[in-house]
């Protein structure tokens, strides 16, 4: 939005497109102690400049006038120059453009100045309000951060008895005849899935809460790295049907960087792959080098993304009770490398597909 | 058979405790107070403590504690919401043999426990 301020002698633009869509300063920031910025209007100065210029030019014209006219009176009178009715009007003419052209230029003055106020004070109202929405995305972060800890404790401890007691269910069953045994352990299964997804859900808000993550990097087996992924999602990989073909290349068993949380990675796209195909289907996974980079590609047969370029989105989701954060965490992750992560889909519509390289001799920003 | 201690304040995830361990052959004391479980670890023995870390008035910690200094060849397995977390630092530090998370792994718990005396 570009707001025109417009003046007698003169016009200010003044691109207010830089300004937040959001409106967090007005009401957000009123409710929360400390953050309403400061009254910016000064409204004796603001008010002068509004106003202040009709006197200022109606007095510019009247003293110089009156001035002028005094002293070609004097003039007249002290017989410096001949008295001639005749001329009087022209000498009252020429004070009246005089003194206009002198209120003219003080007017300029001030409406430059005003104009000069007015493109400082928006600036100091865009820079503002830029401070207020990073404070307000510090206090989010560190809400999150509470937050999370109160689901870890809160939801985590029912979420443990439960999974208890689906083992007890589990137990249970063995002890019943054939077909009321298998109904009550395909409950318990359902139960404990259940739970498994609420348990993912806070790992992963926890996980993100704790912001960009600090990587300690040495040598790592992707090799390894990747079939201990695969051994810890080979029960979930099986049960949905998924096949995963792994391609290692020979040339990038190896590279620099921070085990736990490249598993964290490696484990997220896995699972987002498999979660993508609840009917069954099949995973590649490919690990080679591309310059000096190792790239690691996991590619699924789904529907592919809606929005590829959505999709490290924090919160972004299309599954049903997804954190939206699986995909955030792991470009977090890889940036924390130095790395890069892009997502595409397969074919249009089809198949979704995701990239991250990070330097094999990793250079942490 | 082995004795264990329970230690949690949340009544269903003892009382399921209770249930399986017992199931697995272990003769089980489940408490869902600390403060008794501190009591009781001065005056009984047991092959391993199963404590909860974040409980009202005495922590696991102080649990693990009393444990260790007591009956030093104690297994003590502490469950915790935050498995990575400053108070399961400070009880592995105070002789807590492992600390597992919430949800808890029964099998991992039970590999533990085959390791009691």
């Amino acid at each position: 939005m570009v707001r025109r301020l417009l003046f007698p002698f003169g016009m200010a633009v003044v691109d207010t497109s830089a300004l937040p869509t959001r409106e967090i300063c007005a009401e957000e920031l009123d409710s929360r102690d400390g953050c309403a910025p400061p009254d910016l209007s000064e409204p004796a100065l603001n008010s002068w400049f509004k106003w202040g210029w009709v006197p200022l030019v109606v007095g510019c014209v009247v003293i110089v006038t009156a001035i002028l006219l005094a002293f070609q009176v004097a003039l007249d009178y002290t017989g410096h120059v001949e008295h001639d009715p005749s001329l009087e009007l022209l000498h009252l003419v020429r004070a009246v453009v005089s003194s206009v052209a002198l209120a003219v230029w003080a007017g300029w003055f001030v409406f430059r100045a005003r104009n000069r106020l007015e493109t400082a004070r928006e600036a100091l109202r865009v820079e503002q309000a830029r401070l207020a929405q990073e404070r307000w995305r510090a206090e989010q972060t560190a809400g999150l951060g509470a937050l999370s800890r109160i689901l870890a404790h809160e939801i985590r401890n029912p979420l443990n008895s439960m999974a208890l007691h689906c083992t007890v269910l589990r137990r249970s069953a063995v002890r019943l005849p054939d077909v009321e045994g298998a109904r009550v352990r395909e409950v318990a299964d359902v139960l404990h899935g259940e739970i498994t997804r609420l348990d993912q859900l806070v790992r992963d808000y926890l996980l993100y809460s704790k912001g960009p993550p600090a990587v300690e990097l040495a040598p790592v087996d992707l090799s390894e790295l990747v079939k201990r992924v695969l051994d810890v999602l080979g029960p979930a990989l099986t049960e949905r049907d998924i096949s995963v073909a792994v391609h290692l290349s020979p040339e990038a068993p190896r590279a620099m960087a921070d085990a736990a949380r490249l598993e964290q990675v490696v484990h997220n796209l896995v699972r987002n792959a498999m979660e993508a195909q609840p009917q069954g289907g099949s995973v590649d996974l490919s690990v080679k080098l591309h310059g000096e980079k190792v790239e690691l590609e996991v590619a699924d047969r789904g529907p592919g993304f809606e929005d590829p370029d959505a999709v490290f989105r924090p919160f972004y989701t299309t599954k049903r009770g997804g954190s939206g954060l699986g995909l955030t965490i792991v470009r977090d992750v890889v940036r924390a490398h130095g790395g890069e992560v892009e997502a595409s889909n397969l074919v249009v519509g089809h198949g979704a597909r995701i990239r991250i390289r990070i330097p094999r001799e990793a250079k942490v920003p | 058979m082995k004795r264990i201690l329970v230690v949690d304040d949340d009544h269903g995830a003892v009382q399921a405790l209770q249930v399986l361990l017992e199931l697995d052959g272990y003769s089980v004391d489940a408490l869902e107070s600390s403060t008794v479980a501190l009591e009781r670890l001065t005056s009984e023995q047991y092959a391993a403590v199963v404590t909860d870390l974040e409980m009202p008035l005495v922590n696991g910690v102080d649990v693990v504690r009393a444990a260790k200094r007591n009956w030093p060849a104690t297994r003590v397995v502490v469950v915790s919401a935050y498995a990575h977390s400053p108070a399961a630092d400070k009880a592995i530090s105070e002789g807590a043999d492992r600390v597992l998370g919430k949800p808890l792994d029964y099998d991992a718990l039970l590999g533990e426990l085959a390791r009691a005396p």
